[in-house]
C-alpha cells in the first residue's frame, strides 16, 4: 500500500505527542486496519509515524483501497480521526511508543516485522537491562509451573528482565516468580495479546496490575482489545523481538511457545529448552528441540537452571542460592506429607497411603501446609508450591 | 379426602349419568357398574339415575368409586336398606363379574378416610387389606364380591375374613460395604455422609469405585421408624411402586434414576393425577444420581429448592400437591467427559490421558457447578484402589459394623433436638458445635484469606460435628483441631475450576 500524494504539510500540531499517540491508537483500533496495517504502512513510506498519521487525519492522502471491506475501514478511520481532531482534544486511552521514539531503534533496529506503535503501561526503563523470555504452554504440569516460578524468580533476583505473555500456565507461573520478591532488582516485562486494559486469562488480572506497577506491559493493540485468537502469535513476535535469550519451560508439539521459537531463531537470538521426562505429554515439544534431527543440531540449548540461561547471556552474576522464603519449615508429620507430595499433584488419600498417617493426621498436615503456602488445592488434588 | 357418592333414582327416560369431575376411569364406571350388578344377579333399575361425586369442584380419578356406586345404585333403587350403609365407607374397582380389585394408594386413601372424629368402617378390597392393615388402625372390612359385600350388609353373610397375605420377603440386602477393599477416604465420607445426614459427592475416574461406594449408603443407614415407614409406605403406595404387602418398609429405600430422566420423573408430576418421583420415592432413603454430569442441568437445578425444604410443591392446572421429600442424595460423577482429567501417572500407572479440550471440560464443570453443588456438603475425589488393597485379602468393615455408628451418632443428633446434623442452623450450630482454640486458628486464617465463607463455615462445622460424634465425643464438646481439618479435607472442590477447566 502506498500513498497516493506525496505532498504533505505539518500543521502547527505534529509536536503535539498526545494527538499522535491519539491516532495511532485510532488506526490501531479501526476494524480491518490494526497494528499490522499500520506497521507495514509506516515501512514503506519515507515518512515517520507521525507524519504519516497527520497526513491520514489531514484527508490530503489516502492509500489505494484494494477492496470494498478495506475501503470501508479506511472511510471509517478517516472518519474517527475527523470527529477526534474537531474536538480538539486528544482522545488516546493510553501512552503509545511509537516508532523512531528514544529507544525504539535499539530494540527494534532494522526488524523487518517491527511494530509502528506499542501501548505501554508501567516503564520503559523496564526495557533497559538484559531480558529474557520465559514461555511455555498453558497446560503444564506442576513440575514445568515449579520451574518457570523458579526460573522468574531467580532471573529477576539476578537482574534481568523476565518477558513473557502472561498466558494461563507457564507464561503466568514465570511472572508470578518474577514479582514474588518486590526486592528482586528484574523488572518483569508482560507483553499481552489483547489490550492493556484487558486481562486475559481473566484471574491474572492482578498478576497483570502487578507486572504493570514493577516493571512494563506492552500491547500492539487498542487498550480495550479482547482476545482474538490470530492476535497470540503476533504477540509471540514481539516477545522474541524483545528477549536477548528464550527459554522454553514446556511445550507440547504444537502451540504457540514454539512459534516464539520460531521468530527467536529467525532474529539468532539462543533458545534454551528445559528437559523432561518423555512420558509428560506435555514437554513432547520442549524434547524434541533438544533432539538432534537427521543430524542437523537441536533447535536448543538444554536449560537445567539459572546458570544455563545467565551462560548464554554470557552476564556475569553472582546468584546467590538463597531463597526469601518466610514460609515455617515443615517437621515431623507435615515434612512427611510434603515429600509425599513431591512435585506431583496427588489426592489426599493416597497422601495419607503413602506417608502411613491417618486420615485425620494428614489432614491436619495439609491444613497446616496450606496456611503455610507451601502447597495449594487444585480440583481435588495437592501439588507443592515452590 | 373423603368423597360422598350420592344417588337420584327419578321417573324418565331410563339413563345413567355421573357428574361432579370424573375423569376417563371414574367415568367408565357406568358400564362397569351395570355389568357388575347385573352379573351379581341383581336388578338394573329402569330409571333415570344421577350419580353426583361430592364434592362437586375436585376432580376424581381413577376407578376406586366402583364399589361405592354400585351400593349407592342399590340403595337408591331400595334393593338395600340406608342404615346398612351409613358410617361405611367403601373402596374397591369392580370387575364385570362382580369381582372387587385393587386399586393404587390404599394406603393413602384409608389413612384419610380414618383420620377424622368418627372414622367410618371401611370397606377395602381383599388383597388391599393387608396394606391398610399396616395403618394398625380402624375397622376394616375385607371386600371380595360385589355380593358378597351387599350379603354382610344385609346381615346374611359374614365379612370374610382376610386371608393371610402373600408374603413378599423384601430382597436381602445384597450390597455390603465389606466388598469395597481400601478406599479409607471413600468409607470415611460415606459414614459421615450417612450418619449426618450430609448430601455427598464423589469425583474421579472411570473405575476407580465411586459408584460401588455410593450404591452401598443405604446399607448403612437405620432402619426406619414405625412413623417413618408409613411415609415412605404411602408414597409407594401411591407412586404405584410394588411394596411389600406384609409389613412396613423396615429398609430405607434406595433410588437410582437413570441420568436420562425427565424434571417431572424426577420431581413427580403428570396431567390428571400426580405420581410422586424419584425425590419422594427415596423420602427417608437415598437418591443416587449416578452420572451427575449427564443429567439435564435444568433438571439438576429444579432438585436444589426441595432438598433445601424438604418437601416439594407439585402445581399442574387441575391439582397442587405437596408431597415430602426428604432423601440423602449421593452423585458420582467424572471430572470431565471423558473421565481422566488430572489422573497422574503415580496414581494409576497406564492411566490414558484425558484429552478432553478446555472448552468442553469448563462446558461439563459448568452444568454441575452453581446451587446444587454447593448442597454437597461432603465431596471427595475417589481414585482407584491401591493393587495391593485390592488383592489383599483383608475385606473392608461391613456395614452393619457402621451402620451400628451410624446410628448412635443419629441418635446424639435427636438429644440435640434435630433428625441429623445437616439441619443444624444457625445458634444451634454455636451451642452445638463450638470450636476449640486451635480449631479457630486454622478457620480465622481461612476467612482472611478468602479460602473460606461464612456459609463454607457451617457446612464445615456440621460435617465436623458428624465427624466428633463418630469419633465418641461428648454432645457438646468442642471441635478439636484436626476433625475441623478432616473436614475441610472432606469439602474441597474436587471438579476442575468451571472458568477456565486448565489444569494448572
Amino acid at each position: 500500500m502506498t500513498l497516493v500524494s506525496t505532498s504533505f504539510a505539518l500543521t502547527a500540531l505534529t509536536d503535539d505527542r498526545r494527538r499522535h499517540e491519539s491516532l495511532a491508537e485510532l488506526f490501531v483500533g479501526t476494524d480491518g486496519l490494526g497494528p499490522s496495517r499500520l506497521a507495514s504502512l509506516v515501512r514503506r513510506s519515507p515518512l515517520t509515524i507521525s507524519q504519516t498519521l497527520e497526513l491520514l487525519a489531514g484527508g490530503e492522502s489516502s492509500p489505494v483501497p484494494t477492496t470494498d471491506r478495506r475501503a470501508t475501514a479506511w472511510d471509517e478511520l478517516v472518519q474517527r480521526m475527523r470527529t477526534a481532531l474537531a474536538g480538539g482534544l486528544p482522545v488516546a486511552q493510553a501512552r503509545w511508543w511509537l516508532s523512531g521514539d528514544p529507544g525504539w531503534d535499539a530494540r527494534f533496529g532494522d526488524d523487518d516485522d517491527a511494530p509502528a506503535a506499542l501501548c505501554v503501561v508501567g516503564s520503559l526503563a523496564a526495557l533497559a537491562g538484559p531480558r529474557v523470555a520465559i514461555v511455555g504452554t498453558r497446560s503444564a504440569s506442576a513440575a514445568g509451573l515449579a520451574m518457570a516460578r523458579e526460573l522468574g524468580f531467580m532471573l529477576s533476583r539476578a537482574g534481568i528482565s523476565v518477558v513473557s505473555g502472561l498466558a494461563r500456565g507457564i507464561d503466568g507461573a514465570a511472572h508470578r516468580g518474577a514479582t514474588s520478591d518486590p526486592t528482586a532488582s528484574g523488572t518483569p516485562v508482560g507483553v499481552l495479546g489483547t489490550g492493556t486494559g484487558v486481562a486475559y486469562p481473566r484471574e491474572h488480572h492482578g498478576l497483570q496490575a502487578i507486572v504493570a506497577e514493577r516493571g512494563l506491559l506492552l500491547s500492539e493493540y487498542d487498550p480495550g482489545r479482547g482476545p482474538r485468537p490470530e492476535a497470540f502469535p503476533r504477540r509471540n513476535r514481539i516477545v522474541a523481538q524483545l528477549a536477548q535469550a528464550v527459554v522454553v519451560v514446556e511445550s507440547g508439539t504444537k502451540g504457540g511457545s514454539l512459534l516464539t521459537v520460531n521468530e527467536a531463531t529467525l532474529r539468532s537470538r539462543p533458545v534454551l529448552a528445559v528437559p523432561n521426562n518423555p512420558v509428560v505429554r506435555s514437554a513432547a515439544g520442549t524434547n524434541a528441540l533438544l533432539r538432534e534431527d537427521d543430524g542437523a543440531p537441536p533447535l536448543a540449548l538444554p536449560c537445567h537452571g539459572v546458570a544455563d540461561v545467565l551462560a548464554v547471556l554470557d552476564y556475569q552474576v553472582v546468584v546467590d542460592g538463597e531463597r526469601i522464603d518466610d514460609r515455617l519449615s515443615p517437621d515431623g508429620p507435615t515434612h512427611t506429607v510434603l515429600r509425599a507430595i513431591g512435585w506431583d499433584r496427588r489426592a489426599t488419600s493416597a497422601l495419607s497411603t503413602e506417608s502411613g498417617l491417618s486420615l485425620r493426621e494428614t489432614a491436619l498436615a495439609l491444613a497446616w501446609l496450606e496456611e503455610q503456602r507451601w502447597i495449594e488445592h487444585r480440583s481435588g488434588r495437592w501439588s507443592r508450591i515452590p | 379426602m373423603a368423597v360422598v357418592v350420592e344417588v337420584h333414582a327419578s321417573d324418565g327416560v331410563p339413563s345413567f349419568t355421573i357428574v361432579g369431575q370424573p375423569d376417563g376411569a371414574c367415568r367408565e364406571a357406568r358400564d362397569r357398574v351395570r355389568a357388575a350388578l347385573l352379573s351379581s344377579g341383581y336388578a338394573w333399575p329402569q330409571r333415570r339415575l344421577t350419580v353426583n361425586l361430592a364434592p362437586a369442584s375436585i376432580p376424581k380419578i381413577g376407578a376406586g368409586l366402583d364399589l361405592a356406586i354400585a351400593i349407592g345404585v342399590l340403595v337408591a333403587n331400595g334393593q338395600l336398606p340406608q342404615d346398612r350403609v351409613t358410617g361405611r365407607a367403601f373402596l374397591g374397582e369392580l370387575g364385570l363379574d362382580g369381582s372387587v380389585r385393587r386399586v393404587p394408594g390404599i394406603v393413602s386413601l384409608v389413612d384419610d378416610l380414618l383420620a377424622g372424629s368418627r372414622p367410618p368402617e371401611v370397606v377395602v378390597p381383599m388383597n388391599g387389606m393387608a396394606e391398610a392393615s399396616l395403618l394398625g388402625r380402624g375397622v376394616l372390612r375385607a371386600a371380595v364380591t360385589l355380593g358378597g359385600v351387599v350379603n354382610a350388609l344385609h346381615g346374611l353373610g359374614p365379612w370374610p375374613d382376610p386371608l393371610p397375605a402373600a408374603v413378599c420377603e423384601a430382597l436381602l440386602p445384597t450390597l455390603d460395604l465389606a466388598d469395597v477393599r481400601g478406599q479409607a477416604f471413600g468409607r470415611l465420607a460415606l459414614e459421615v455422609a450417612a450418619a449426618g445426614g450430609h448430601h455427598l459427592l464423589f469425583s474421579g475416574p472411570p473405575g476407580s469405585g465411586k459408584t460401588m461406594l455410593a450404591a452401598r449408603l443405604a446399607t448403612v443407614l437405620p432402619d426406619l421408624t414405625r412413623e417413618e415407614g408409613v411415609e415412605v409406605l404411602r408414597i409407594h403406595s401411591a407412586a404405584g411402586q410394588p411394596v411389600p404387602l406384609d409389613r412396613l418398609p423396615a429398609r430405607p429405600p434406595f433410588r437410582a434414576p437413570h441420568h436420562t430422566a425427565s424434571a417431572a420423573a424426577l420431581l413427580g408430576g403428570g396431567s390428571s393425577s400426580i405420581r410422586p418421583g424419584e425425590l419422594s420415592c427415596a423420602h427417608r432413603g437415598v437418591l443416587f444420581l449416578d452420572e451427575l454430569g449427564e443429567f439435564a442441568p435444568f433438571v439438576l437445578d429444579s432438585l436444589r429448592q426441595p432438598l433445601e425444604e424438604g418437601s416439594i410443591c407439585i402445581a399442574r392446572a387441575k391439582a397442587t400437591v405437596v408431597l415430602p421429600a426428604r432423601p440423602l442424595v449421593v452423585a458420582a460423577t467424572n471430572p470431565c467427559p471423558c473421565g481422566w482429567w488430572g489422573v497422574v501417572a503415580g496414581e494409576l500407572p497406564g492411566a490414558p490421558t484425558c484429552r478432553c479440550s478446555d472448552a468442553l471440560r469448563a462446558r461439563y464443570v459448568r452444568r454441575l457447578a452453581g446451587p446444587l453443588l454447593d448442597r454437597f456438603d461432603v465431596r471427595v475425589l475417589v481414585s482407584p484402589p491401591d493393587p495391593d488393597e485390592l488383592l489383599g485379602l483383608a475385606s473392608g468393615e461391613s456395614s452393619s459394623a457402621v451402620a451400628q455408628r451410624v446410628a448412635a451418632v443419629r441418635g446424639v443428633s435427636r438429644e440435640r433436638g434435630v433428625a441429623t446434623n445437616a439441619e443444624l442452623r444457625g445458634n444451634e450450630l454455636r451451642r452445638w458445635a463450638p470450636l476449640s482454640g486451635p480449631a479457630q486458628k486454622v478457620v480465622e486464617s481461612r476467612l482472611r484469606v478468602g479460602t473460606l465463607t461464612a456459609r463454607g463455615l457451617d457446612r464445615i462445622r456440621r460435617v465436623a460435628r458428624t465427624l466428633a460424634d463418630l469419633n465418641g465425643a461428648d454432645i457438646e464438646s468442642p471441635l478439636d483441631v484436626e476433625t475441623v481439618a478432616l473436614a475441610l479435607e472432606l469439602r474441597r472442590p474436587v471438579l476442575p475450576d468451571a472458568r477456565s477447566g486448565a489444569a494448572a
